[in-house]
């Protein structure tokens, strides 16, 4: 690490070790493209399978469609948004990034196969490709580990250490329920073992991750002072704790309202570093990207409360009980999980292709400006779009009519169209950088 | 001669620029110090591949980096 810390001093800075501190684009983008066409290819597909989507949860196109969200879109986010930021948090290069983008080719290959061996409900196939994505997480820890290891002690190592530990679980779970189902050998009742799966996923995993990632983007955005670290600390703990607690409770069928009190309070007190920070924050403005990660939260409660209600038996034996999980499900997937992720890539991509393409032209000669990579209409159309999209699938579930959820999933689906423009419009300065006049360049970037 | 920049209170990459933008005003021996909110990793390569001089510290409110032409 090159840059000194305080306690050190001062330091000359020498060229090639920080030059290569940030990674490559190409690096977290091998992981954010395949990401965006995989997150499209489910949510087109959705509208289609809402006869499956009127009926229960557990149907091999549901899971087909949903490990093609965690793990085509989500964790394949994640991985990308690692590799990007822990060198920078770090101070630290990723020295194998040959071995990055193999396990990016092999998580995409496995994540395909598990997909399309769900839909078809090949077991083998099914776990020979899930050990192929075990295998790319494996390389990726390889590569990413040393980094993490040498980053200073704060929210952000604290909530990747418990991430990667909460994603390790994840699979091992998914892992064995897969062979569970070609060998019976578990004890405890499937549907248990899933929801185990899928709170570890959910909770343990992408909540922790996002809130570390939040703990560093939002004030570097929003120009607000960095949350309280022992409280933001104790949020991550609380919630990773809490979720393994409530997994472990799931899978050996016992009453999950008690164990759910850690993740709850975990949220409250994530709530209320997020309201402190929004309060104190010095600009005020708050662009489309950051609008879907912070309505996020809205769901999150939301879904906190349905699963609330599931937990505590409300309409067992009835309809009701048939739908919760699916509202639970979307709420905490769609509107927690996606809506931050889409919220989030929104705001790194432009960024990291900005850093690309014309960060060296700056003082040379015209540049744009980071808002003038794509047109903020086309995002905020996307948001308001994709809230409208949320609220009318959240209800179309509850309601459970064919004809309501084909309509609504397909609004869900277009809702994320702008999104995807504005990815594509971003990406495409990287192959066709604009040549900005003197007018529009030469401003100061990012008067937004 | 020393200038101060003090770009604390931008948002990125608005402190890259600005920086970016003031050392092509510098002159042979003149130096431009510069105050940030956080570690500039973006910006550091870009002077140390524009040839200039750069020495970097950590204050208690800032990060100061001391450019020379």
């Amino acid at each position: 690490m090159l840059m000194k810390s305080a306690s050190a001093g001062s330091g000359r800075v020498p060229a090639p070790a920080f030059l290569s501190e940030a990674p490559a684009p190409s690096l977290p983008m091998a992981f954010f493209l395949p990401a965006v066409v995989l997150l499209l290819a489910a949510v087109f597909t959705a509208p289609f399978l809402s006869l499956k989507m009127a009926d229960w949860t557990y149907q091999q196109e549901v899971l087909a469609l949903v490990h093609t969200v965690t793990l085509g879109f989500l964790l394949a986010v994640f991985l990308g948004a690692s590799v990007q930021l822990l060198p920078v948090v770090a101070g630290v290069t990723v020295a194998r990034t040959g071995l990055v983008r193999w396990a990016a080719a092999c998580y995409f290959a496995g994540t395909v196969g598990m997909v399309l061996h769900f839909a078809r409900l090949r077991w083998n196939g099914l776990v020979l490709s899930a050990l192929a994505v075990t295998l790319a997480v494996v390389l990726f820890f390889a590569a990413v580990l040393p980094v993490l290891a040498r980053a200073p002690a704060g929210p952000v190592r604290l909530s990747f250490t418990l991430a990667y530990a909460g994603l390790a679980l994840t699979m091992t779970v998914g892992l064995l329920i897969g062979l569970d189902r070609r060998h019976t050998f578990l004890p405890g009742a499937p549907m248990d073992h899933l929801a185990a799966h899928l709170t570890l996923g959910l909770f343990a995993t992408f909540t922790v991750a996002i809130w570390g990632v939040s703990s560093k983007l939002l004030p570097m955005f929003l120009l607000a002072p960095a949350p309280d670290l022992r409280r933001q600390k104790a949020a991550l703990l609380l919630m990773w704790c809490g979720a393994v607690l409530l997994a472990a409770a799931l899978w050996l069928g016992w009453p999950a309202a008690p164990f759910a009190a850690l993740p709850a309070a975990a949220f409250f007190l994530q709530l209320s570093l997020l309201r402190r920070l929004l309060g104190a924050r010095r600009r005020g403005r708050i662009d489309a990207g950051f609008r879907y990660a912070l309505s996020a939260y809205a769901d999150l409660l939301a879904a906190g409360f349905v699963g609330l209600l599931i937990a505590l038996g409300v309409g067992k034996g009835t309809l009701l009980s048939l739908r919760l999980p699916w509202v639970f499900g979307f709420l905490v997937l769609g509107g927690w999980l996606l809506q931050t992720v889409v919220g989030v890539l929104s705001k790194i991509l432009p960024f990291l292709v900005w850093q690309a393409v014309y960060a060296r032209r700056v003082g040379l000669g015209p540049v744009p400006k980071l808002s003038d990579l794509s047109p903020e209409r086309l995002q905020m159309a996307g948001f308001v779009l994709f809230r409208i999209a949320a609220v009318a699938l959240t209800v179309a579930l509850l309601r459970g009519q064919a004809v309501e959820l084909r309509a609504a999933a397909a609004l869900f689906a277009i809702s994320l169209l702008p999104f995807a423009a504005h990815v594509a419009i971003v990406i495409s300065h990287l192959q066709w950088p604009r040549a900005f006049g003197a007018a529009a360049g030469s401003q100061h970037a990012a008067a937004h | 001669m020393t200038g101060i920049l003090d770009l604390r209170g931008l948002p990125p990459p608005e402190p890259l620029v600005r920086t970016l933008e003031a050392v092509e005003a510098l002159t042979e021996g003149e130096e431009l110090v510069v105050l940030t909110e956080r570690r500039p990793v973006h910006l550091l390569p870009l002077l140390v591949e524009r040839g200039l001089d750069v020495t970097t510290r950590e204050l208690p409110d800032a990060h100061e980096i001391r450019v020379r032409r």
